[in-house]
């Protein structure tokens, strides 16, 4: 268990931030805490990304990284995020620029380093994590980064209008996820039994999708942050865009229409046409004119939020998914 | 990213019911939440036709007549006006019913 303390000030400055490194390295974690099945919703993210890592980079971060699981990540491997929406290029900047700037200890001294000895070959060692973490990247998680940073976009939006609603503690307070709130504590399952006291910090919350993975906890001078999962894991269950056949296998665009099965595709989590528009390349008008189709249908359906409209697949097209796509694994 | 194909003349847009008109100086204001929109004149006039039943092709066409447009540039101006519409949640787009 975590357990942060927060003073009146750091609570007035608690942000939510997105962080593409925070979700590469959660994702790591979940693959090397489950080596064999990985439970849903990532099961099918899992396999894929198992068949697409280069042969050997998976038993090469698991040297990286030790006993992930059971320790907690040094703080130069989880700069924390920025800005609200940095992209994997800037974190991976960020983490060369510690590498650059270290001599092989703790560049941090925050914390102890406790997750193997391929650190210790210093800024020659972060570099080179950094680089294979760039691959790990592009192969596993880029191709679903759309439909995972539509789900985070989502989750900022929400969580982003209680604070400004009701103040922060009530945006703790509906974490959820087994993060209790019980001011000035926030605590949560974590790996080891760690208590922290933050005094006039930032604090920053990091969603993550893959946060089965593990929690990643990062301190530095006036700044700390935490992550926690966000809702709409579900995202991971779609097949990625680059994925899907493009001929006679896709039996749901042979069914509904190539880019009528995109739009159903892209609605594992709730989203507005625009969010969809974005994700799917196609013209809001467009989308909209498919999402009519589809409510009609009973494949999707939409309800309000406040000043905008989300949609999300009914039972209708959640089957539809199950029965079409789910056996093409 | 490719240009996203555009707005079949077949699709029906309609105005969103849960949108609040106001008319100011003669100027439409459409407002869905904390969006408001000030529609131009030839906005205002497609948007009023916006029934629901009207194809894009039929206010295209009623754009070009009014305007002195040729009818593909009314047709891309329509399009990207109901994207603009549809963007800020103040109309949908529905299949042709025939």
């Amino acid at each position: 268990m975590i357990r942060i303390c927060l003073d009146e000030a750091t609570l007035h400055r608690t942000r939510v931030a997105t962080s593409p490194l925070w979700e590469s390295l959660s994702s790591l974690a979940l693959l090397i805490r489950f080596p064999g099945d990985v439970p849903s919703p990532y099961r099918g993210w899992a396999r894929r990304a198992r068949r697409v890592m280069p042969p050997g980079m998976r038993a090469e971060f698991q040297d990286w990284l030790g006993s992930l699981h059971a320790h907690q990540l040094p703080a130069f491997l989880t700069p924390l995020p920025e800005t609200p929406r940095p992209s994997i290029a800037d974190e991976l900047a960020v983490l060369r620029s510690r590498a650059a700037d270290t001599d092989g200890t703790d560049p941090d001294g925050t914390h102890p380093v406790a997750v193997g000895q391929r650190f210790a070959g210093g800024g020659a060692a972060i570099a080179q994590f950094a680089d294979r973490l760039e691959e790990y990247w592009e192969a596993a998680v880029a191709p679903y980064w759309t439909g995972i940073s539509s789900a985070l976009e989502e989750e900022i939006l929400i969580r982003g209008r209680t604070l400004a609603t009701d103040g922060p503690s009530a945006m703790l307070a509906e974490l959820g996820g087994r993060v209790i709130w019980q001011p000035p504590q926030l605590s949560a399952p974590y790996h080891t039994d760690s208590a922290y006291s933050l005094t006039e910090t930032t604090f920053v919350l990091v969603p993550v999708i893959f946060g089965a993975g593990t929690r990643i906890f990062s301190a530095a001078p006036g700044a700390a942050g935490v992550s926690y999962q966000a809702r709409g894991a579900g995202v991971l269950e779609s097949i990625p865009a680059e994925s899907v056949p493009g001929t006679d296998a896709d039996r749901m665009a042979t069914l509904i229409g190539r880019s009528r099965a995109t739009v159903v595709r892209s609605l594992t989590a709730p989203a507005t046409t625009t969010a969809l528009a974005k994700a799917t390349g196609l013209a809001p008008s467009t989308v909209s004119q498919h999402l009519s189709t589809l409510v009609a249908a009973g494949i999707v359906c939409r309800h309000r939020v406040g000043a905008r409209v989300l949609y999300e697949l009914d039972k209708g097209g959640q089957m539809l998914i199950e029965q079409l796509d789910d056996s093409r694994d | 990213m490719a240009t996203p194909p555009p707005l079949p003349p077949d699709a029906v847009p309609a105005r969103r019911l849960d949108t609040r008109i106001r008319r100011m100086d003669g100027q439409l204001i459409l407002a869905f939440g904390e969006t408001a929109l000030a529609l131009s004149e030839s906005g205002a006039l497609l948007y009023e036709h916006m029934d629901g039943r009207r194809t894009v092709g039929m206010l295209a066409a009623m754009l070009a007549k009014t305007y002195g447009l040729a009818e593909q540039d009314a047709l891309a101006d329509t399009g990207e006006f109901v994207d603009s519409l549809v963007e800020n949640s103040l109309a949908e787009v529905r299949d042709s019913p025939t």
